[in-house]
């Protein structure tokens, strides 16, 4: 290294400047905030993790009960029609479960001040001159006169050169008016020379060589404006999911060893495709670009339908003990191998917790993700008919029976999103499948619908 | 002058609030001296000096015992400034001395020895954004020219002929004052 060099290192790490009075304070006002916002961030995953750790303990649970070996409980229950329904021998069963420009800088167009004012040169970078000025000189021939001498509003930095050129350099501290003053900065960036020196304009002291300026990158492509969307942490928006639903039977017996297994057999291969839909508000925030959390109420209705045909070996012994639809009694159940229907419609208050991974590229973007939805029921319609009753459907609405379950589903959703200033529309595909079983766990049979649909909504982004 | 203890670090780790203070009341003279030497003025200045410092404590926890802590710090307050600029696309202008400056390549290099480093700063602070970044780079900071093209995203030559345009103008300036 040359001496040139060497000394430009020596005498530039010897200087110093006195930061502002409440600069260290701001930085720790600052830290504070990053603590929040970092707590905020992890509450944000929390909340969700939570609720899918309770999902799966209460699956789990669940599951516990239904796997240990249980005994019936062989309890007669006694219908509006005063008929028994048929109970089996309480059977002891038992059940395995399967269970992320240049810069025009104003190249800083530095507006160079060329009034060849001699006395005093206001300089950009050097020298800022506000409304409050004050004036701290510093002379530069003393090694210790750089003291700043500031206050809380205002720093100052005079520099007087030899040739008694004073070059002031005011700097409106007022911490409200910080914008205002970094705006008056830029517009009124001055260069700064001694007097002594020929103050020659920017543009003809320095020209510009094409070949040396790297190109600078195209930060935005020129969009219409009406489709500029700004990023925002926070949105509401409205869905709909639409699509069919049909069930997963189970069984927690052989399906051979008795007839329960080929009833839930006849079941399964008899439910039918339904069309289900679920609509609400949705609820979002975005901790991080590529990451945003969702919750909301919604209401959803969801429908199933099965068709016995009459003669089967199972149908006669069809009962409310093996059979959780049904949900009230007819004739039909008292040992009657008759074809038989249901048809049950099912409305819960749906709350989803979801997490998507967001990727966006100017006016449109992608989401995935997905996560768990409560259903809480609101009520469920019965209906059921029985081919020796002549095809007489009886309905009953039933609030406080096994069919109303507290549901939970898992649910995954991939959308296409479109961007319009501070709106979002998006749709694509969606699919759910019921964790629990719609019947509580003295039944044998378990039945677990799964959605397979679409989504459509639209959010305004705050 | 103050010197940076293990002791005092290990309580910054702490989060106590008065280590930190002191940390700074320490650091904080030298560090505002590096950024304005990066963005030329005493406004921007403080407030590249606060995002150090917030970077500084918040990584606090990755330091090592290796090395010195200042060195650290300074590292961290170059790479901020080198940030900022290219945040505010300054870095992008490569600015070439006009020919007036070029006929006086010739002229025998300025001492600088004996000009204060007040002097010398400020002097810095009046190059153009592009110049006062290489000039900082290669003759404080010590990096190379392959470095610093890596670094701003330019050629090796583009930061070659800059120095030597920067160090001509810084150069300038001096003779200039000095003529008159």
């Amino acid at each position: 290294m040359k001496n040139f060099e060497k000394n430009m290192k020596n005498k530039a790490d010897s200087f110093q400047m006195s930061p502002l009075p409440d600069s260290f304070d701001k930085v720790m006002a600052a830290l504070e905030k990053k603590k929040k916002r970092r707590f905020i961030f992890w509450i944000w995953f929390l909340i969700p993790g939570f609720a899918v750790g309770a999902t799966i303990g209460v699956y789990q649970v669940y599951q516990g009960i239904g796997n240990s070996t249980t005994t019936q409980n062989s309890a007669q229950e006694t219908f509006a029609n005063n008929t028994t329904p048929h109970k089996n021998n309480s059977p002891t069963y038992s059940s395995s479960k399967e269970n992320s420009n240049f810069p025009t800088d104003n190249t800083n167009k530095k507006t160079i001040d060329n009034t060849q004012s001699s006395k005093e040169n206001h300089i950009n970078g050097n020298e800022k001159s506000f409304q409050n000025k004050s004036t701290i000189s510093k002379n530069t021939q003393g090694p210790s006169n750089k003291n700043l001498t500031s206050d809380n509003k205002e720093e100052t930095n005079t520099y007087k050169s030899s040739q008694t050129n004073v070059i002031t350099n005011t700097r409106n501290q007022t911490n409200n008016s910080i914008i205002d003053v970094k705006q008056k900065i830029n517009e009124s960036k001055i260069h700064t020379f001694s007097s002594s020196l020929v103050r020659v304009p920017v543009t003809q002291q320095f020209s510009l060589s094409q070949k040396d300026v790297p190109l600078v990158p195209v930060l935005k492509p020129n969009l219409p404006e009406f489709i500029i969307a700004k990023r925002s942490k926070f949105s509401l928006g409205i869905y709909a999911d639409m699509g069919v639903t049909k069930s997963i039977f189970s069984t927690t017996v052989p399906v051979d060893s008795t007839f329960k297994g080929s009833y839930t057999g006849i079941r399964s291969s008899t439910d039918k495709f339904m069309f289900s839909f679920s609509t609400g508000l949705q609820f979002r925030y975005s901790p991080v670009k590529f990451l945003s959390l969702e919750t909301g109420i919604g209401f959803t209705r969801m429908q199933s339908y099965q068709i016995l045909l009459g003669g089967g070996t199972s149908a006669s012994l069809v009962g409310p003990t093996y059979d959780p639809d049904t949900a009230f009694s007819i004739s039909a159940y008292s040992g009657n191998p008759a074809t038989k229907e249901f048809y049950n419609i099912y409305d819960y208050v749906s709350i989803p917790i979801k997490i998507f991974y967001q990727k966006r590229w100017s006016w449109i973007g992608f989401e995935g993700g997905g996560g768990v939805i409560f259903d809480i029921p609101v009520n469920t319609y019965s209906y059921a008919a029985d081919e020796n009753s002549g095809i007489s459907y009886l309905t009953k609405t039933v609030n406080n029976s096994r069919l109303n379950m507290f549901g939970i589903q898992v649910a995954a959703n991939i959308n296409v999103v479109f961007h319009i200033k501070k709106f979002s529309v998006f749709g694509g595909p969606t699919f759910k499948y019921r964790l629990n079983s719609m019947f509580d766990n003295q039944y044998i049979m378990q039945q677990r619908p799964y959605f397979i649909g679409g989504q459509i909504g639209a959010r305004y982004n705050f | 002058m103050q010197i940076i203890t293990q002791e005092l670090i290990k309580k910054c780790k702490k989060n106590e609030r008065t280590a930190m203070a002191e940390l700074f009341s320490i650091l904080a003279p030298k560090l505002k001296g590096i950024c304005y030497r990066y963005c030329g003025n005493s406004f921007d200045a403080e407030d590249l000096l606060q995002e150090s410092f917030i970077i500084i404590f918040t990584k606090l926890g990755t330091y090592r015992d290796e090395g010195s802590f200042e060195g650290w710090a300074r590292r961290i307050t170059v790479n901020t400034s080198l940030n900022w600029l290219k945040k505010n696309k300054v870095i992008l202008q490569m600015q070439e001395l006009n020919n007036r400056i070029e006929a006086e390549e010739e002229e025998e290099e300025e001492n600088i020895a004996d000009v204060h480093s007040e002097e010398l700063v400020n002097h810095i602070a009046c190059l153009p954004d592009g110049y006062r970044t290489i000039l900082n780079l290669f003759a404080i900071e010590g990096l190379s020219h392959k470095e610093i093209s890596e670094q701003l995203g330019i050629s090796e030559s583009t930061s070659r002929s800059q120095y030597t345009r920067a160090k001509k103008a810084l150069q300038h300036l001096f003779m200039k004052e000095k003529r008159s």
